[in-house]
């Protein structure tokens, strides 16, 4: 999967709220999923952190070991709306040349 | 399950390791995370699979170090290593300095620390300079010279071995940042 598509991906992941690295990596890593390999998702996840369109904060549970949860910034909803209308627009125009 | 805790702990100590050139917060908060993915998987019954996923912890470490800037500690050693350079150049001259007063010294008797008992006016070099001079030092300057020539000689030593060993370590760390950035 290209670098911009699994980042739009990662960054769709997380439009419905906050999300834990194991439930992120399960959902875009899952049957049915994108396609995303498990061993890319974290250093893609670091990334988007570093660039500023991902929150993180850890969260210590009772039971197990302590919880990374990522949340959108307002640089990343800006980012992934973006590439969600372009990509409607996208497959708008490819569904016209497709069904001729 | 003793056993795949064994397994995780090896894995995060050796990521850890290959995340060397990252400060060292964010090397903890990889480790930490990939150690919580490790054990959800493990819990599920898939770790062997999450392991394959990863690969080994060295090529997974590269993924991190993709882009990343060196770390302040990195940095922070390369310019320990160029004032270790400096230092060892300066204690190596200071050396050299010392021994040629040795040698000539033992080669030229007239040569030595002198005092003119009149003016108590102190003159290092030969005696020729006046013709009433005490010698200061005598047979002292020369071992006196060798001693510190063997001293600012190791000090030389010390110091040009630890900036190359940081040398080597902003090199290495370099390196695992370029090979890092490289299409695979």
């Amino acid at each position: 999967m290209r670098k911009g598509a699994a980042e739009f991906a990662v960054l769709s992941a997380l439009r419905g709220g906050e999300l834990y690295g194991v439930e992120l990596v399960a959902r875009l890593t899952g049957a049915g999923s994108v396609g995303l390999s498990e061993g890319t998702v974290y250093p893609l996840l670091r990334r988007l952190q570093s660039d500023g369109r991902l929150l993180a904060r850890w969260d210590d549970t009772d039971n197990g070991p302590p919880r990374k949860y990522y949340s959108l910034t307002r640089t990343g909803r800006e980012a992934v709306e973006g590439m969600a209308a372009f990509w409607s627009e996208f497959e708008a125009q490819l569904n016209l040349i497709v069904r001729v | 399950m003793g056993n795949r805790q064994h397994e995780i702990a090896a894995y995060a100590h050796a990521l850890d390791a290959a995340l060397h050139a990252l400060a060292p917060d964010d090397r903890a908060d990889i480790v930490q995370e990939a150690r919580t993915h490790l054990e959800a998987s493990a819990q599920a019954g898939r770790l062997d699979a999450t392991l394959a996923a990863f690969g080994k912890p060295q090529s997974y470490a590269l993924q991190f170090l993709e882009g990343a800037p060196l770390t302040a500690t990195t940095e922070r050693g390369m310019w320990s290593a160029a004032g270790g350079v400096a230092g060892s150049v300066v204690m190596a001259l200071l050396a050299a300095v010392f021994v040629t007063v040795a040698v000539i010294d033992i080669l030229v008797p007239a040569f030595g620390i002198w005092v003119n008992p009149a003016s108590g006016a102190v003159y290092f070099g030969n005696a020729g300079l006046t013709t009433r001079a005490e010698e200061l030092a005598g047979a002292w300057l020369s071992l006196v010279s060798i001693s510190a020539a063997a001293g600012t000689a190791f000090l030389s030593f010390v110091t040009a071995r630890a900036a190359l060993r940081e040398i080597r370590r902003y090199l290495k760390a370099s390196s695992d940042l370029l090979r890092a950035g490289e299409p695979e």
